[in-house]
C-alpha cells in the first residue's frame, strides 16, 4: 500500500482530498447561513433555519467521513462513461478547452446574440473533441445555431435577438 | 367509473391523431438519445421542457412517456452491436448481447431484446393500470406526516441503492438538498443561501441543475478522457428475427424479468439497475447450460431486457399515484408536472383522468410503436452513430444553452450552468452518482412543506412524525436502510482486525 502511495505525484495525492474538502467547504457554507436564519416559529415548531443547519451538519461529517476514507488510502475513481477511456490521464487541454466552450457564451450570447455566441462554443466543443477544421467548424456551428434560433423561436421560445450588434 | 372504462377513455384521448403523432415523435426521439452516447432520457425530457410550455399537459406527458419508454429499446440496440450501455438498466444485455452479436448472433440478440422489451413492458403498463388507482385510493389516507416519511424514505433509499458507495450517495443527496433550499422560503420570506444575488432569490431553476449535472458535465468528462479507440459496430446483415429455438429459450426469461422488474421498479430507488441483476443471476441459475453464461445466452439478453423495461412501467406508479420519483427521469417528469401545476398524487386521478388515462393509454401504444421502430430498423438507428463525435456533443452543448438561455435569457443563469456543470464533472471523477442530488432537489422542497406542516398540527411535538403506523413503518424502512449497510461495514472492519491484527 505504502509502496504504491510514493510513486503517486503530489498534485495526485491533493486532489484526492478534492471531494472532502468540496463537501466541507459546502458544509461550511451552510451552517454559516443558518446562523442568520431563525431556526424556530413561534407556533409552527420549525423555522426557515432548521432545514439550512440540518444539511449544512450532515455535509460536515459526510466531509469529514470522506476525509477518513482517503486517509485510509481509499481513491475515487472515475465513472464509466461512453466515449470516455477511465484509463487514461486527464488531459487538462480537452477540459479547458470544452470549458471555455461552455463559459465563453456567459458573455457571448447576451452580447452578440444567440446563433454566434453558440457558434463560438460549437466550434471550442468540436476542438475538444479533436477536430482540426476551425474554420468549418465555426460555419457548421453558425448554420446549426441559426436553424435552432429560428426553429425555437418559430415554437415560441424566447432566444433573444439573432445579431443584437447588428440591430436584428 | 371502473378501471376499464377509465382505460377505454384514456385510449380515446392518446388515439386521437394529434396524440398518435405526439407519441411516435416521443418514441422515435426516445430510440435516438437511446442509441446515442452522452444524452438520456431525463436529460432530453429537461430539454424538451421548455418547448412543451406551450402544448397541453396530455400531449407533452404523450411525448415523454415515448421518450422513456423509447430510450430503453435504443439502449438495448447499441448494447448488442457495439457494447456501449446507453442506460444503466442496458448494462447486462451489454454483456451477453455483445457476445451473441461477436458470434453471429446479433439479429436473434435485437430481435429477443426488442420483442422481450414489448411484452415486458405491456405486462408492466397493464400492471400500472391496475395499481395505479389502487395505490392512489390508498394514498388519499397520507397526511403530511405520511408525505414526510415517504421522502426521507425515497432520499434514503435513492443514495443507498444508486452508485458505489452509500457515503458519495449521500453526499450526492445532501448536494441536491442543499441546492433546494436556495431561494426565498415561502413561510418566512427570508432569502437562503442567495448570497445577495437577486437572480437567485426564487431558487435555482430545476432545469439548469439537471442539464449542468448530466450534458455540461458530460461534456467535460468525455472531452478532458477522450477514448482514442474507434467505435466498431457489428454488422447484422440477416433480417431480425428469431428461430424457433431462440423463441422456445426466450419467453420464460420474458416473464420472469416481468415479474421481477415490476414490482420493483414500484418500490423507492428500485430503479432498473437491480432488476436487470437479478434477472441475470436468476437465469443463470435456471439455465441448463449455465456455461454458455458470459458466451453469450439468449436467456441473458432476453430476461434483463424485459426486467428493465416492466422496471420503467413500475417507475411510473409511485410518480402517478403518489408525485414519488423514484429514478432522474421520473424527478424530470415530476418537475414537469409541477410546470403545469399539477400535483401528481391521489388526486390527480380525479382531477385530471384524461391526462393520467391518456398517458397510460398512450404507454400501451407507445409500445407497440416501438417494437414496430426497433425491430426492422434497429440498423437504421444505428446509422446515428455515423455523426462525428466532435459535432454531437457540441450539438448536445447548443441544446443545452436553449434549453437554458430559452428561460430568462439572464447571464447569471448562464454562469450557473457552467459551474454547476464542473461540479457535475466533479462527481463524474469521484463516482458520486447524479441521482440522488435530483432527487433530493426536486424532492427537497416538499420533504420540508410536509415536515413543517406536519409540526404545525402536531404543535412542535416531533412525536407526530411517527405517530400513525404508515409513517412510523416508512420511517422505519428508511432508517435500517441506512443502518444494515452501516452495521454490516462495521463487522466487516471487525473480522478485519481479528484477522490481520498486524495492519
Amino acid at each position: 500500500m505504502t509502496a504504491t502511495v510514493k510513486t503517486v505525484s503530489p498534485a495526485r495525492r491533493l486532489s484526492r482530498w478534492g471531494l472532502p474538502a468540496g463537501v466541507l467547504i459546502l458544509g461550511a457554507v451552510l451552517l454559516h447561513e443558518a446562523t442568520g436564519l431563525p431556526l424556530t416559529q413561534t407556533y409552527a415548531g420549525i423555522g426557515p433555519g432548521f432545514f439550512v443547519l440540518a444539511i449544512g451538519i450532515v455535509l460536515t461529517a459526510l466531509g469529514l467521513a470522506l476525509g477518513y476514507q482517503v486517509l485510509r488510502g481509499t481513491i475515487f475513481e472515475p465513472e464509466e462513461a461512453e466515449g470516455a477511456d477511465i484509463t487514461r490521464p486527464m488531459s487538462w487541454k480537452g477540459f479547458l478547452t470544452a470549458a471555455a466552450g461552455i463559459f465563453l457564451p456567459v458573455a457571448l450570447v447576451g452580447y452578440a446574440g444567440f446563433p454566434v455566441g453558440g457558434a463560438v462554443a460549437y466550434a471550442l466543443v468540436t476542438r475538444a473533441y479533436g477536430s482540426r477544421q476551425l474554420l468549418l467548424d465555426v460555419a457548421i456551428g453558425f448554420v446549426v445555431t441559426s436553424i435552432t434560433w429560428f426553429a425555437f423561436t418559430k415554437l415560441g421560445v424566447q432566444l433573444g435577438g439573432f445579431f443584437p450588434p447588428g440591430g436584428f | 367509473m371502473s378501471i376499464f372504462d377509465a382505460l377505454m377513455q384514456g385510449f380515446g384521448v392518446a388515439l386521437q391523431p394529434m396524440n398518435l403523432l405526439w407519441a411516435l415523435v416521443g418514441c422515435a426521439l426516445g430510440t435516438a438519445i437511446g442509441v446515442l452516447p452522452g444524452i438520456g432520457p431525463a436529460l432530453t425530457i429537461t430539454l424538451l421542457l421548455p418547448v412543451t410550455v406551450t402544448m397541453s399537459p396530455t400531449a407533452a406527458f404523450i411525448i415523454f412517456a415515448g421518450v422513456f419508454y423509447g430510450a430503453m429499446y435504443g439502449g438495448s440496440t447499441t448494447s448488442i452491436l457495439i457494447n456501449t450501455p446507453g442506460e444503466s438498466g442496458s448494462m447486462i444485455t451489454a454483456l451477453e448481447g455483445n457476445k451473441m452479436a461477436k458470434n453471429g448472433r446479433g439479429a436473434a440478440a435485437l430481435a429477443t431484446a426488442a420483442i422481450g422489451s414489448f411484452v415486458a413492458g405491456t405486462i408492466g403498463t397493464a400492471l400500472l393500470t391496475v395499481a395505479a388507482p389502487t395505490i392512489s385510493e390508498i394514498a388519499f389516507v397520507f397526511g403530511p406526516a405520511e408525505y414526510f416519511a415517504l421522502a426521507v424514505l425515497a432520499f434514503t433509499s435513492v443514495s443507498v441503492v444508486l452508485g458505489t458507495s452509500i457515503l458519495r450517495g449521500l453526499v450526492s443527496l445532501f448536494f441536491g438538498l442543499a441546492l433546494a433550499v436556495m431561494g426565498t422560503d415561502y413561510q418566512a420570506g427570508l432569502p437562503r443561501l442567495t448570497f445577495g444575488v437577486p437572480e437567485l432569490s426564487d431558487g435555482i431553476g430545476i432545469t439548469i441543475v439537471l442539464v449542468a449535472m448530466f450534458a455540461i458535465g458530460e461534456i467535460l468528462f468525455v472531452a478532458s478522457r477522450l477514448s482514442q479507440d474507434p467505435q466498431k459496430v457489428i454488422e447484422v446483415n440477416e433480417p431480425i428475427a428469431m428461430s424457433r429455438e431462440d423463441w422456445q429459450r426466450s419467453w420464460k426469461p420474458w416473464l420472469r424479468g416481468a415479474a421481477l422488474g415490476f414490482p420493483i421498479g414500484v418500490m423507492p430507488a428500485g430503479g432498473s439497475e437491480i432488476p436487470t441483476l437479478l434477472s441475470y443471476t436468476l437465469e443463470r441459475r435456471l439455465s441448463k447450460s449455465p456455461e454458455e453464461f458470459g458466451h453469450g445466452a439468449i436467456e441473458g439478453v432476453a430476461g434483463p431486457e424485459a426486467a428493465n423495461n416492466a422496471a420503467v412501467a413500475g417507475v411510473m406508479v409511485p410518480l402517478l399515484t403518489l408525485g414519488l420519483p423514484t429514478s432522474a427521469t421520473a424527478a424530470v417528469m415530476l418537475a414537469a408536472f409541477q410546470n403545469y401545476g399539477l400535483q401528481p398524487g391521489p388526486t390527480l386521478f380525479t382531477s385530471n383522468p384524461e391526462l393520467v388515462w391518456g398517458v397510460i393509454a398512450s404507454l400501451y401504444i407507445g409500445n407497440l410503436m416501438l417494437l414496430v421502430l426497433n425491430l426492422p430498423m434497429a440498423r437504421v438507428w444505428v446509422k446515428l452513430l455515423a455523426i462525428p463525435k466532435p459535432h454531437l456533443y457540441a450539438g448536445i452543448l447548443i441544446f443545452s444553452l436553449v434549453g437554458v438561455w430559452g428561460i430568462s435569457q439572464s447571464w447569471v443563469e448562464l454562469l450557473a450552468l457552467g459551474v454547476l456543470g464542473v461540479i457535475g464533472y466533479g462527481f463524474r471523477c469521484c463516482s458520486v452518482p447524479i441521482a440522488p442530488a435530483l432527487i433530493g432537489l426536486i424532492l427537497g422542497p416538499m420533504a420540508e412543506l410536509q415536515l413543517r406542516r406536519a409540526l404545525a398540527i402536531g404543535q412542535g411535538d416531533p412525536s407526530t412524525l411517527v405517530s400513525s403506523p404508515i409513517s412510523a413503518g416508512l420511517l422505519i424502512i428508511a432508517a435500517l436502510l441506512l443502518l444494515i449497510p452501516l452495521l454490516r461495514f462495521f463487522q466487516n472492519r471487525r473480522s478485519e482486525a481479528a484477522t490481520s491484527p498486524a495492519a
